[in-house]
C-alpha cells in the first residue's frame, strides 16, 4: 500500500536511504534533470504511509518507429531495504510499462548486472525475457557483463522484439 | 559537439569536420592547431575562432579563451555556427550573459530568423529574465504562429509571479493582481474557459499550463470542470491527463473545496479500482470526518505523500491540506451564482479586502474584470468557512456509517482473497480508529480500539520489515504496552534450542525483530536498569547469530535479514553509555559489534552510518572518513548527508583531508545554476512546465543550503589560516555572509532510523531546527572570524596604517573603522548566542545529528580569546592616530593583560580536561572533547604563521597542515 506520484525536484534530497544501496547509482544532477523535464511520466515515486520513500523508477522512452525500436527503458528501479519484498518494484514497473504501452513502444527494456540473481529472478516474474547478454557494460574491477532484459508491449504482436539473441555483444554495440 | 552547420558550404564543412571531432573527443591541442591552420587559409571563416576559443578553454588557457571570444563577439557574427560554437564556448564558461549578447546582436540583424529568436529565448531562460523571456517568445510566435512559443510566453509570465512572490513577502498582490490573471486570460485565447482546448490549441502541456495558473490562483473549481470535462473528452480517445494525474487532482480540489460527500464518493470510486491507494483511503476518512460535521479530524494532514496542489515552490502556506478554509473561495462563488455564466461565477468571490488591495492595480492591466485575482488570505477565508464549507446536511451523518461500512467491506474482501497482500484497508482502519478517538467519538461496534487493530495488524503483517514503521503512527493509542506486548508476542512462533526460545524460520525472525522494536518503542528498555540493559544485548547477540543461518544465500550486495537484532543491540549499547558517558567501553563494545556486523553485511550502510558516529564521538576521524567513504557519497547526496564528513574531520584536526573532502563538494554546490540552467531550456522545449517551477526552486534551494554555505566557509577558513604563508591570503578573501534567514536545511536528518522510546525522545522536527539553528549561529561566528582577519590583514599593511580614525578612502571605510565596526557586531552577535546557550550549545545525543563546534568554542573560551585579540590588534593600530599617547599606551597594556588572561584560560581550561582517562576498574576512556579543543586552539596558534605580527606573542611555525 503505497502513494504512488511523478517524482519532483524536490525529492532529490529525500532519496539519501535509497542511494546508499551499493547496487543504486547516484548520478549527477544534470542526468536526473534531463529525466525529470523530458520523461516526467517515466520518473515515479513510491511513498509508505508514514511518509518514507519506499522507492522509485527512472525511465525514458527513446527509438525509432520505423525500425520497430521504439520503446520503454528503465534506467534505475531501487527500493529501500525495509519496504522491499512488499510488490512495490512490480507496481512502479507496471505503470512504466503502460506509460510505454499508450506511448505505442514496441517493448520495454533493462540491463541488470548478471551476478544480481535476486533482481534477474524478480525481472523474469514480471515477464522480462534476457535479450542478450551485453559484455563489460559496468565499469569497475573488473567490468562486469549485463543483461538486457525485454518484455514486449502490446504493438509488438508478434513477440519479434524479444527474440533472444544467439550470442552475446559488446557495450559499444549497444545503442 | 553537435554543431549544426547548414549555412556551411560543402567543401567548408568538410574542413571543419576535423576540429569538430577532436574537440568531440577531447583532442583540444589537435583543435587549436588545426583551426590555426584553417584560419590562416580562410580568414573569412570567422567559426574556425570560435572553435579555437573552444579548445583554448577546455584545454585550460582560460584567458586566452576569453579574449578570443568576446574578440569575435564584438564583431556582432550572425553565422549560426559561429554564434553556436561561441554558445558553447560561453556555457562552458558560465557566461550565459554573453549568449544573450551575441544572440540579441544576431536578432536585431536578422529578424525575421526563428532559429536566432529561439535560441534568444533560451539564453533569457538561462539567465532567468523573465520579462525578456516573454517579449522574445511572443515575438517568436508573431513570426511563426505555434503554439509552443505562445505558451513559452504565457510561462514567462507565471514566471514573473512566482519571482515577484519570492521577491518579498507583500509582493503577491503583484503576483495575484497583475501576472497570474494576465497569464490566465493568455491562455485561455487557447484554452477555452469551460474546460475545452480551442480549435489551435494542442494538448497536454498547454492544459497543464492552464491548470497551474488556475492552482495558483486556488481558482479549484474552474481547474475542477476543466480535468473532468477534459477526461470526459478523453474517454472518447483524447489523451490529455494520465489517470493517475484526475483521480489526484480531483480529489484534492474536492477536498480543498469542502465538497466532502463528493470527494468521500470520489475516494470510494478510486478505492473500487484500486484498493491498496492511501491517498485515497487519507481522502476517504478525511472527507467522512469532516463532511459529518466532525471538523479537526485532520486525517490528511496527519498524513504524508499529498500532492503539492497549487503549491509553488517557496510558497508554503499553499502545501499540503492544511489551508482548506481559504481554498474555498470558488466554491462559494460556485454555490452563490449557479444559475450566472462560469465567467460571471469565477468574478463574485471577491471580498472587501480584495476589492481594496487591488485598487490600482487594475489600472495597470489590461482587465477584463475577472476580479477574483486576490489570493485569500486565511483571515479573509474565515468569513467564508460557514457558508462555502459544505454545510452536514443529515444524509452527511451516515458518512461515519458509511466510511466504516467501506473499510469493514474492504478488509472482508481482502481476507476472502488469495493475495493476503494489501495493507491500505487495515491501516486505514486504524487511521479511522485514530482520528476518531482523538475528536472523542464514539467507538461503534463495528470498529475496535486502536489498540486492538494494532495488535491485529501486527499478527497479519508482522512479517514485512516495515511493519513497525506502519504503525508507529497508532503505537502511542496503545494504552497497556505490557498487554499489547505479550499478545503481539504470541504471533512470534518460537523454538527452544539450548535453553533459549529462538524464532522458528526467517519470518518468524523478522517479526520477532518487529516486536523488539516496538517494544524498545514503547519503552520497555527504558524502565530498565544497566544490569538488565546488558542482559538485553546478551540476549539480542544471540538471536543475532541464530539468526544469521537465514542468510546464508544472500548476495554481498544484500542486507542481512539478522541485521535488525544487531542494530538493536548497538542502540541498548548507546543508550548505556550516554547514561555513562565518561565510561568509553560501551561505545568500544558498540563499535566492535558493528564492525563484526559489516563483515558480514557490507552493504547494510545503517551499521556505517552507526560507525560513523560512534568513530567520531571518539574523536577517530580515521576510521569514521574510511566506512563514510565506503557508502560512495556524490553529487546530490553531498548536501543532504554529508554533514556527516564535514562536521567530523576539521573539529578532529584532519585538515588536510578536510581541505580535499570540501573541494569536491565544493564542485558540486557550485554547479548548481550551471547545471539547472540547460535543463530549463530542455524542459520549456519539452512543455514541461511544471517541471520549470520545480527545477527554478530546486536551484534557489541549492544556492541556499546551509551545509554549502559551511563547507564554503569553513574551506576559506583552512586555507587562509592553516595553509596560507602570507598576508596575502587574508587580505584576497571575498566576503560575501549568506543571507541568514533564507539559508535551507537540505540535509536528510532521516536517514539514520530513530530507535529511542516514542515519548521521551525529541521530536525530530524539533531536534532539526535545534541542529539547524545552531550550525547557523557557528557559521555566523566563522563568517565574523573570516571578517576579523581579513580586516585586520588589511590594517596591518601600509594602507591600513596611513588610513587615519574616520577616514574614507574612495568612499569606503577604514580597516581601523571597519574593525572596530565588526567587533562590536561581533561582541553583539556572541552575546546573543550566550544568552542562548542553553539551546544553543547543548549536547547532542548521538543518535541525533552531530554537534556544531559551537559548544566548544564557547565552553573553552575561544570567543573571549578573539575579542581580546582583535581588540588589541585596534588598540595597536589606534596607536599611530592622533590623541593622548600616555592613555594609549596605559590601554593597551590592559588589552594585553586581557589577551594574555583570555589565552591562559583557554590553555588552563584545556589542561584541565584529561584525554585519557583511567576508571577505577583500570578501564582507558577517551574524551574527544579534549581533541576537538586542541584542534580549535592550534588554528588559532596556526594564525601566527600566516600574520605574525597581528598576535604580539610572535613564535615558531606551528608546522605543517598538509
Amino acid at each position: 500500500m503505497t502513494t504512488i506520484r511523478q517524482f519532483t525536484c524536490d525529492d532529490l534530497f529525500r532519496i539519501t536511504r535509497m542511494n546508499l544501496d551499493p547496487l543504486t547509482e547516484t548520478y549527477g544532477l544534470p542526468f536526473y534533470l534531463q529525466y525529470l523535464a523530458h520523461w516526467p511520466e517515466y520518473f515515479l515515486l513510491a511513498e509508505s504511509p508514514s511518509g518514507d520513500i519506499m522507492g522509485y523508477i527512472m525511465g525514458k522512452a527513446e527509438g525509432s518507429v520505423a525500425r520497430e525500436t521504439w520503446h520503454g527503458h528503465v534506467t534505475c528501479v531501487t527500493i529501500t531495504p525495509e519496504y522491499r519484498r512488499r510488490g512495490v518494484a512490480a507496481k512502479l514497473m507496471a505503470i512504466l510499462e503502460e506509460a510505454s504501452d499508450c506511448k505505442g513502444c514496441y517493448f520495454v527494456d533493462l540491463f541488470v548486472r548478471v551476478s544480481n540473481r535476486v533482481a534477474v529472478v524478480m525481472y523474469e516474474s514480471f515477464g522480462y525475457v534476457v535479450y542478450r547478454r551485453v559484455l563489460d557494460y559496468y565499469n569497475g574491477d573488473p567490468d562486469e557483463d549485463a543483461f538486457d532484459m525485454r518484455k514486449a508491449m502490446s504493438r509488438d504482436v508478434e513477440l519479434k522484439s524479444v527474440v533472444p539473441l544467439d550470442k552475446p555483444v559488446l557495450s559499444s554495440e549497444v545503442e | 559537439m553537435a554543431l549544426v552547420t547548414r549555412t556551411l558550404t560543402d567543401v567548408e564543412e568538410r574542413r571543419l569536420r576535423p576540429i569538430y571531432d577532436a574537440l568531440d573527443q577531447g583532442n583540444y591541442k589537435s583543435a587549436i592547431q588545426m583551426s590555426d591552420r584553417l584560419y590562416k587559409k580562410q580568414k573569412s571563416m570567422v567559426v574556425v575562432k570560435a572553435l579555437k576559443a573552444v579548445g583554448l578553454w577546455r584545454s585550460g588557457r582560460q584567458e586566452d579563451a576569453m579574449v578570443l571570444a568576446d574578440e569575435i563577439s564584438a564583431t556582432g557574427p550572425s553565422d549560426e555556427p559561429t554564434l553556436q560554437a561561441l554558445s558553447i564556448c560561453y556555457r562552458d564558461m558560465g557566461r550565459h550573459d554573453m549568449i544573450a549578447i551575441i544572440y540579441e546582436a544576431a536578432v536585431a540583424k536578422e529578424r525575421t530568423n526563428e532559429e536566432y529568436h529561439s535560441h534568444l529565448f533560451m539564453a533569457y531562460v538561462r539567465l532567468h529574465e523573465y520579462k525578456k523571456q516573454q517579449q522574445t517568445a511572443m515575438s517568436l510566435y508573431k513570426l511563426r504562429p505555434k503554439n509552443p512559443y505562445y505558451f513559452w510566453s504565457v510561462m514567462s509570465v507565471v514566471m514573473q509571479a512566482v519571482e515577484s512572490l519570492n521577491v518579498s513577502e507583500g509582493s503577491g498582490d503583484v503576483a495575484y493582481n497583475l501576472y497570474l490573471p494576465l497569464a490566465q486570460r493568455m491562455a485561455e485565447k487557447f484554452v477555452g474557459r469551460d474546460g475545452s482546448a480551442t480549435e489551435q490549441a494542442e494538448s497536454g502541456p498547454q492544459l497543464r499550463l492552464y491548470i497551474i495558473i488556475l492552482e495558483m490562483q486556488r481558482k479549484f473549481v474552474a481547474a475542477l470542470n476543466m480535468i473532468r470535462r477534459s477526461s470526459s473528452r478523453q474517454s472518447g480517445g483524447g489523451v490529455d491527463f494520465e489517470p493517475m494525474f484526475v483521480a489526484t487532482r480531483v480529489g484534492d480540489y474536492l477536498v480543498r473545496l469542502g465538497r466532502w460527500r463528493e470527494a468521500f464518493a470520489h475516494f470510494a470510486g478510486t478505492l473500487g479500482g484500486q484498493p491498496d491507494d492511501w491517498p485515497a483511503w487519507r481522502g476517504l476518512v478525511e472527507s467522512a470526518l469532516r463532511g459529518s460535521g466532525r471538523s479537526g479530524a485532520t486525517a490528511a494532514q496527519s498524513g504524508a505523500g499529498s500532492d503539492r496542489l497549487g503549491a509553488q515552490p517557496g510558497d508554503s502556506d499553499v502545501n499540503g491540506l492544511g489551508n482548506i478554509e481559504s481554498d474555498v473561495t470558488d466554491a462559494k462563488s460556485e454555490t452563490e451564482t449557479k444559475s450566472k455564466s462560469e465567467t460571471e461565477t469565477e468574478s463574485t468571490g471577491e471580498t472587501n479586502a480584495t476589492r481594496d488591495s487591488q485598487i490600482g492595480v487594475n489600472n495597470a492591466v489590461d482587465t477584463d474584470n475577472h476580479s477574483e485575482h486576490v489570493k485569500p488570505s486565511d483571515d479573509q477565508s474565515d468569513s467564508y468557512k460557514g457558508d462555502s464549507e459544505e454545510t452536514p446536511k443529515d444524509s452527511d451523518k451516515d458518512l461515519l456509517e458509511e466510511v466504516v461500512s467501506v473499510v469493514n467491506d474492504a478488509i472482508v474482501a481482502e481476507e476472502c482473497s488469495r493475495s493476503h497482500r494489501l495493507r491500505g484497508p487495515y491501516l486505514a482502519r486504524l487511521l479511522l480508529a485514530k482520528e476518531m478517538s482523538a475528536l472523542g467519538l464514539p467507538r461503534s461496534g463495528q470498529l475496535a480500539s486502536v489498540e486492538d487493530l494494532c495488535l491485529h495488524y501486527f499478527h497479519r503483517f508482522g512479517g514485512k520489515p516495515s511493519c513497525c514503521r506502519d504503525l508507529e503512527p497508532y503505537l502511542r493509542g496503545v494504552e497497556n504496552p505490557e498487554r499489547f506486548l505479550a499478545e503481539a508476542l504470541d504471533s512470534v512462533e518460537r523454538v527452544v534450542v539450548a535453553e533459549r526460545r529462538y524464532p522458528a524460520d526467517l519470518a518468524n525472525s523478522r517479526r520477532h525483530q518487529g516486536w523488539l522494536t516496538m517494544a524498545r518503542r514503547l519503552g520497555v528498555h527504558s524502565r530498565m536498569g544497566p544490569e538488565e540493559l546488558l542482559a538485553v544485548t546478551r540476549d539480542l547477540r544471540a538471536y543475532y547469530a541464530e539468526a544469521l543461518r537465514h542468510g546464508a544465500g544472500l548476495l554481498p550486495t544484500e542486507v542481512q535479514h539478522a541485521d535488525g537484532y544487531l542494530l538493536l543491540t548497538v542502540h541498548v549499547l548507546l543508550d548505556l553509555w550516554e547514561t555513562e558517558p565518561r565510561r568509553a567501553k560501551y561505545l568500544y563494545h558498540a563499535i566492535g559489534i558493528l564492525e563484526a556486523g559489516i563483515e558480514k553485511s557490507s552493504a547494510d550502510f545503517d551499521l556505517r552510518l552507526l560507525l560513523v558516529r560512534c568513530y567520531s564521538r571518539l574523536g577517530a576521524a580515521n576510521p569514521a572518513a574510511l566506512h563514510f567513504r565506503a557508502l560512495d557519497v556524490k553529487h546530490i547526496l553531498w548536501d543532504t548527508i554529508g554533514y556527516e564528513m564535514t562536521s567530523l574531520l576539521q573539529p578532529a584536526g584532519r585538515y588536510a583531508v578536510a581541505w580535499t573532502r570540501y573541494t569536491e563538494i565544493g564542485k558540486s554546490s557550485r554547479g548548481a545554476n550551471r547545471e539547472t540552467a540547460e535543463q530549463l531550456a530542455l524542459a520549456y522545449k519539452a512543455g514541461n512546465f511544471a517541471k520549470i517551477l520545480e527545477i527554478v526552486e530546486l536551484r534557489r534551494r541549492l544556492n541556499r543550503s546551509l551545509h554549502y554555505a559551511k563547507v564554503h566557509w569553513e574551506q576559506k577558513f583552512l586555507e587562509v589560516v592553516l595553509l596560507s604563508d602570507d598576508l596575502e591570503g587574508l587580505q584576497d578573501v571575498e566576503f560575501i555572509a549568506p543571507d541568514w534567514d533564507l539559508l535551507r536545511d537540505n540535509r536528510d536528518l532521516s536517514v539514520l532510523s530513530d530507535f529511542g522510546k516514542l515519548d521521551v525522545n525529541r521530536g525530530s522536527e524539533e531536534v532539526a531546527k535545534l541542529s539547524f539553528d545552531m550550525e547557523v549561529a557557528w557559521l555566523r561566528v566563522r563568517c565574523f572570524s573570516m571578517l576579523l582577519l581579513n580586516c585586520g590583514a588589511l590594517l596591518l599593511t601600509e594602507g591600513g596604517r596611513g588610513a587615519g580614525e574616520g577616514a574614507l578612502v574612495n568612499g569606503t571605510a577604514t580597516p581601523t573603522r571597519r574593525l572596530r565596526g565588526l567587533l562590536l557586531h561581533f561582541e553583539e552577535l556572541l552575546e546573543d548566542i550566550r544568552s542562548n546557550s542553553s539551546r544553543l550549545c547543548c549536547r547532542l545525543r548521538i543518535r541525533e545529528p552531530p554537534e556544531s563546534p559551537l559548544r566548544l568554542f564557547l565552553g573553552f573560551g575561544h570567543d573571549e580569546l578573539w575579542l581580546r585579540a582583535f581588540s588589541l590588534l585596534l588598540a595597536s593600530a589606534e596607536l599611530s592616530l592622533p590623541g593622548e599617547p600616555s592613555a594609549k599606551a596605559s590601554v593597551n597594556l590592559t588589552l594585553i593583560r586581557d589577551f594574555l588572561s583570555a589565552l591562559s584560560e583557554v590553555c588552563k581550561r584545556c589542561e584541565e580536561t584529561e584525554f585519557i582517562r583511567t576508571a577505577d576498574d583500570g578501564e582507558l576512556s577517551i574524551e574527544s572533547d579534549y581533541l576537538y579543543n586542541a584542534a580549535l586552539t592550534i588554528k588559532y596558534f596556526g594564525l601566527h604563521k600566516s600574520s605574525r605580527n597581528m598576535y604580539p606573542f610572535g613564535g615558531k611555525s606551528c608546522g605543517t597542515f598538509r
